[in-house]
């Protein structure tokens, strides 16, 4: 951009000088391009995100006011299918009762175990892209396929499961088969399945900077002092983001239960959408599960915004708070 | 007054490189545009792709069920000139057909689980059996106990009659000196059942469960396995004159002396008398029927018999024998319905589809083993019964244990009188399950049972006396 200024002449009075013209910063030929193909580009994704989720979202909030059974034609009755539910649907707070009890063990476990493998797979250690792969294989694996292995590791009689705590001489379990153990089993194969948090954890562990450690060091820092006041502060929008999702995710598990336990024994894993998908498919009752999808959003909604606010405050972000 | 040009030598800038789409660009816009309509396409597979006019009937079912199904819509279009699609859908059917009633694009006809048929019948989406009067033989003179009416005087029929029985191993039950009956009325007793599974029920030293130093996590062969299945269960409990569900279809019986005796006789069999495997130990036994007795590892299993079908090419020895019984004779029939679709803009060629699929002149799933005719000649007419059973798949018990003990004592499954069947139905699986387990008692999952289902119970189907 060309500029253009003028010298007062020697003796005349100088006059005013015009007022700045803005200036304009050139655009570079990738922001012009972004810019113009952007929008494009990203369309698929705003589309999709339009058609499939915030318009079923709509459809489902509308459909959550009628009586609509399969088959049937849809009566409105306003809020009537939420009075239902939270006064006189037997299984709503069984399946909520279920939902939290599983989010409470799998989301906690899943973040701790993740963490913990994400600090071994940061060590600079021979084959560590093997590793890394080999730990989030378990996340590849087809959820049906994953049920049908753990039945088997889970089996009370012959599975590998009780085979190990028979071999260091404590007692056995049902696993998925008993009343009382079957959520903390289902949990702990969504622990197994941590490779993504431990993924996304490692990438953080890259960002703490070197310099730090050795700083840490220099004041004889051991390691464990290091992990606490180094690593874990560094980490910790990265711990929030793995909490929000995972809890997010924990609200929805569906697949284990639906594979491997259909709901029982004794109701002891009829998760939230286990028991929104019976009310839809199973019994037909389209109005009733959509009101019951609405208000797992709100209740998932609350517990996101409560975290948020509680945990932000020992949230360090490198650039403050303002980021 | 200096002015600051540009210098030479510098070009002006160049026109904007994102004015014009680069080749690259429209290179991935064309790809784009390759690839959208065939993943598009999917969203049209019930309008573009299927024949307008071609009459869909959807079915669930095995392959062998799929070629048979669609070996009868190609005669019924070879003799009517109507076009038929076989949409065979072989996983979470119910799911599936109700995402398209749904939305409107329901089949023309088609196979529906007992209590879907109910709730779109009730719903007037199924077209009514009884309207159709005499005008299709094959529809006529059906079992009481396959017709089931949502309103008096309303409603549809089964695609098929089927019942539990036991099959055997009969070379193991000859050395075991055991001789499963297969008439209702030498049915075993309780007490003679539990013997005869302890003779058929070893582990790897060959001892039996009555037997000093059994050792139960070493069992070679169990006696029994499958009647803790809800199918199953249902035939004991009637047999020990508890119906289930009270008369008005709003209360649990489970709490009752004599389903609680039946409950607590099937956990023991599992827990205490070790001679039928839990639903957990159930996986290291094997699937079918024909998996379970050709691995040795059970000598009799309770199970429908529609898993005739699987012994077909199989060289093993097996027959088929009566349930033991607590004294009232009870052969419970289940299958789900076949429906016809209200919205069918072809009703009259649906109706001819339906009778063509239910003569078991013509459907060959009615003389390989997985059907048995709904209508009530069927059971009584020997030169039919002759051909029916001619076929190799048929053992010789089959005709006592299955063709006389339906035609003396069949009576209709709950799945179909009780409203939302299928609630309960999950509910009772879901509770008796920790029984089953050995977790819970069976008196207090029986009591549990009665006190669950008392907000879900919501009455019968009303019926008219045909």
């Amino acid at each position: 951009m060309s500029t253009t200024t003028t010298t007062p002449r020697a003796g005349a009075a100088a006059p005013a000088p015009p007022p700045p013209a803005p200036r304009r910063r050139r655009r570079s030929g990738v922001e012009r391009l972004e810019r113009r193909w952007g929008p494009l580009m990203i369309a698929p994704v705003v589309l999709g995100f339009l058609l499939f989720t915030v318009g079923p979202m709509i459809a489902s909030a509308v459909i959550g006011l009628t009586d609509w059974s399969i088959g049937g034609t849809p009566r409105f009755v306003g809020v009537d299918n939420f009075v239902e539910i939270l006064t006189a649907d037997p299984y709503f707070p069984i399946s909520l009762r279920r939902t939290f009890l599983y989010a409470i063990i799998a989301v906690p476990g899943s973040m701790l175990v993740a963490f913990g493998i994400a600090v071994l797979l940061n060590q600079d250690v021979r084959g560590k892209g093997v590793l890394r792969t080999i730990f989030y294989l378990p996340v590849l694996v087809p959820a049906v396929a994953s049920a049908v292995l753990w039945m088997w590791i889970y089996n009370p009689d012959f599975g590998l499961a009780n085979a190990v705590l028979r071999a260091v001489g404590l007692p056995t379990s049902l696993w998925v088969f008993g009343e009382g153990s079957a959520v903390p089993s289902i949990a702990l194969m969504a622990v197994w399945a941590c490779g993504n948090m431990a993924l996304i954890f490692v990438a953080g562990l890259q960002g703490v900077p070197r310099s730090l450690y050795e700083a840490a060091e220099v004041d004889g820092a051991g390691a464990w002092y290091k992990l606490r006041h180094v690593t874990i502060p560094y980490l910790s929008p990265i711990i929030l983001y793995n909490l929000i999702t995972g809890m997010i995710a924990a609200f929805q598990v569906f697949d284990q239960a639906f594979v491997m336990t259909g709901g029982g024994p004794n109701n002891a894993t009829l998760f939230y959408v286990l028991n929104i998908y019976y009310a839809a498919f199973r019994d037909g009752r389209l109005g009733y599960a959509s009101a019951l999808a609405w208000i797992l959003f709100v209740i998932v909604v609350i517990i996101t915004v409560i975290t948020f606010r509680i945990a932000q405050r020992g949230v360090f972000y490198e650039g403050g708070r303002a980021r | 007054m200096a002015t600051i040009r540009p210098r030479t030598g510098i070009r002006p800038p160049a026109p904007p490189r994102g004015a014009r789409p680069s080749r690259r660009s429209l290179l991935g816009i064309a790809a784009a545009g390759i690839a959208l309509p065939p993943a598009l396409s999917g969203c049209s597979y019930f309008t573009a792709d299927t024949d307008p006019d071609a009459l869909r009937f959807t079915f669930w079912g095995s392959p062998e069920e799929k070629d048979a199904v669609t070996s009868v819509m190609d005669m019924y279009t070879g003799t009517s000139g109507v076009t038929t699609v076989a949409e065979h859908i072989p996983g979470d059917y119910a799911t599936k057909l109700n995402a398209l009633v749904a939305g409107n694009i329901e089949p023309d006809a088609g196979y529906l689980p007992e209590a879907m048929a109910m709730r779109l019948g009730a719903a007037g989406r199924i077209d009514d059996l009884f309207a159709q009067g005499d005008r299709y033989p094959k529809l006529t003179g059906l079992m009481p106990s396959a017709v089931h009416q949502w309103t008096p005087g309303s409603g549809t029929m089964q695609s098929a009659v089927e019942v539990i029985m036991l099959y055997i191993d009969p070379e193991v039950c000859a050395a075991a000196g055991v001789a499963p009956p297969t008439r209702l009325d030498e049915a075993f007793d309780p007490d003679g059942f539990v013997a005869a599974a302890d003779a058929l029920t070893v582990d790897r030293e060959g001892r039996h469960p009555s037997e000093a130093g059994f050792a139960p996590h070493s069992i070679e062969r169990y006696g029994i396995s499958g009647l803790s299945g809800t199918q199953s269960l249902y035939n004991l409990l009637h047999s020990n004159g508890c119906p289930v569900f009270d008369e008005a279809g709003t209360r649990s019986l489970f709490s009752t002396p004599e389903a609680v005796e039946v409950v607590t006789w099937v956990q023991e069999l599992i827990h205490e008398h070790r001679v039928m495997p839990s639903p957990a130990q159930m996986q290291s036994v094997g699937g079918d029927a024909p998996g379970q007795l050709g691995s040795g590892r059970v000598a009799m299993v309770s199970t429908g018999q529609w898993e005739l079908l699987n012994f077909t090419g199989t060289e093993m020895p097996y027959d088929v024998a009566v349930l033991p019984s607590f004294g009232q004779p009870a052969v419970m029939t289940y299958s789900g319905a076949n429906a016809v679709f209200s919205s069918s803009p072809r009703l009259e060629e649906t109706w001819e589809l339906m009778n063509m699929l239910a003569d078991p002149e013509v459907n060959p799933l009615f003389t390989n083993g997985l059907w048995m005719p709904v209508q009530e000649h069927c059971y009584r007419d020997e030169e039919f019964i002759a051909r029916w059973t001619s076929g190799e798949v048929y053992p010789p018990g089959y005709r006592e244990a299955c063709i006389d003990a339906t035609r003396e004592a069949a009576i209709p499954s709950p799945h179909y009188s009780i409203r939302d069947y299928d609630r309960i139905d999950t509910q009772i699986g879901n509770i008796l399950s920790s029984a089953w387990s050995g977790e819970t008692p069976a008196r207090e999952a029986c009591a549990a049972l009665d006190s669950q289902l008392e907000g879900l119970l919501q009455g019968r189907y009303e019926e008219a006396a045909l």
